[in-house]
């Protein structure tokens, strides 16, 4: 059987790991590099780093933290934030990802998931999706660049042309619910798995065990991603397993 | 008379469309002496030989024959040396694939390459932890548990001609064989460079292993 997911995310800012709120302020949490491995030996399913330097987007700070931590995590590595043309995939890939996560750059042109996938083949290309409550008319907008541009396209219609161009995994996030702990946005991640065919990783929220069982429950999210349950207190991939597999969430064994 | 101490180097082939870093990281991080090479360049100093895979089953062995690399592993494998395959790299010991259409592979293991079914609900490629039932002991599975889970991404299966020939099964839309031996063959349709603890023991048994069983 497949088992459920648990993915720490990463933020990276100047070579730190940092924890931002609503996608804006953020706090230095340490650096990247020991907090991998500390995922590693806590075993976590999977990482996902994310640069949101928002001054100049390059893929640098990714294959700087992934030439390191390739080094010590031998578990899937996904990372994105800044990703632009083919070249920067063929980068990562080459430097030791698993997986990339491509955001902005899919609103310009679906083309480039289909190219990506095509090449690399759709399991290793994410698509992250960044969505925020409407709260006249109750629907999400998506947003690009960091959470600072206003993208027009539906949720639905979006979810459409990235599976049909071959997107392998969904990330979404709530810029809502970001860094506030006080659960997942269920109503966001159950739209995204009701609309489309693809395994879901969801986030943005995490405080507790109890939001990420209220998430497996509610919806059929594959995989929850947290930052700062993991970033903030003593709590690790292995605390919250114990804790899930009480409500019959099966996870992956490796002792 | 002094003892003429056989020195291990294991060479992993680069057949340009895999993720040879997290096999090479693995291989330096257990302080194992390895080489990256093409096929063609197999020589006697090399004592095991990985065969990593991410990519399509005709455009690797088309590859592969076109510059008659797969005779130097065919080779290798008469000389007894182990031979290890991981992914597409183990669906290539097979007889035939079915990947854009039927080409035949290093014919290593009898057997065939089929897609994988899938039901409604379960998507193709099969990607994520899943476990693994282990059929029968084999040095390189030394101290590896039954049912414990590996990371898993592919969307074909390999069928055995000789169902003694499966040392593990995994069960995804149906049951399938994820780990397959013969004689100084073994090939992991998971990642063992991706599953942690146990995935670095199957590195660390194979480098030990002189291809007996």
């Amino acid at each position: 059987m497949l088992k459920k997911r648990i993915i720490p995310v990463q933020l990276l800012l100047n070579n730190r790991l940092v924890k931002t709120k609503i996608f804006d302020k953020y706090l230095d949490v340490g650096n990247p590099i020991k907090s991998s491995k500390i995922y590693n030996d806590s075993d976590a399913d999977e990482l996902i780093f994310l640069n949101i330097e928002r001054k100049s987007r390059s893929i640098k700070p990714l294959l700087d933290i992934l030439e390191e931590v390739s080094k010590v995590c031998f578990m899937p590595l996904s990372l994105g934030g800044g990703i632009k043309n083919i070249d920067d995939l063929k980068s990562l890939f080459r430097n030791g990802a698993d997986k990339v996560i491509i955001n902005s750059s899919v609103y310009e042109n679906y083309n480039f998931i289909k190219t990506a996938s095509d090449l690399y083949g759709k399991q290793s290309i994410v698509i992250s999706i960044d969505a925020k409550k409407n709260l006249e008319n109750k629907n999400y907008d998506l947003f690009s660049e960091c959470g600072t541009k206003k993208e027009l396209i539906s949720l639905a219609k979006h979810l459409e042309y990235c599976e049909k161009a071959g997107a392998g995994e969904i990330f979404v996030n709530s810029i809502d619910q970001d860094g506030l702990m006080q659960g997942y946005d269920i109503e966001l991640i159950s739209k995204v798995a009701n609309n489309c065919n693809l395994p879901i990783i969801g986030c943005g929220g995490a405080g507790n065990f109890k939001h990420m069982k209220d998430a497996f429950q509610i919806t059929n999210v594959n995989a929850l991603a947290c930052g700062s349950l993991f970033n903030f207190g003593d709590n690790n991939p292995i605390r919250a397993k114990s804790f899930l597999q009480n409500y019959n969430l099966n996870f992956k064994i490796v002792k | 008379m002094a003892l003429i101490k056989i020195q291990k180097m294991i060479a992993v082939i680069d057949n340009s469309y895999s993720n040879l870093k997290s096999i090479t990281n693995a291989l330096s991080f257990l302080n194992i002496s390895h080489v990256v090479i093409k096929a063609g360049d197999i020589a006697d100093n090399h004592s095991h030989l990985i065969i990593p895979g991410v990519g399509n089953f005709s455009t690797v062995m088309n590859d592969l024959k076109k510059n008659k690399e797969d005779t130097k592993i065919i080779n290798f494998f008469k000389l007894k040396k182990p031979i290890m395959g991981i992914c597409l790299g183990m669906q290539i010991l097979s007889s035939l694939g079915d990947e854009s259409g039927p080409t035949s592979g290093l014919n290593l293991i009898p057997g065939s390459v089929k897609k994988m079914h899938s039901l409604e609900n379960e998507y193709l490629p099969h990607i994520g932890w899943n476990s693994v039932k282990i059929l029968k002991n084999h040095p390189v599975l030394n101290e590896i548990k039954n049912e414990m889970d590996f990371y898993f991404v592919h969307s074909y299966k390999f069928n055995l001609e000789n169902a003694n020939h499966a040392l593990g099964e995994t069960f995804y839309c149906e049951n399938f064989n994820s780990i397959v031996t013969k004689d100084n063959v073994i090939g992991f349709q998971f990642h063992p460079e991706k599953s942690q603890k146990y995935g670095l023991k199957i590195f660390q048994n194979f480098c030990n292993w002189d291809g007996s069983c």
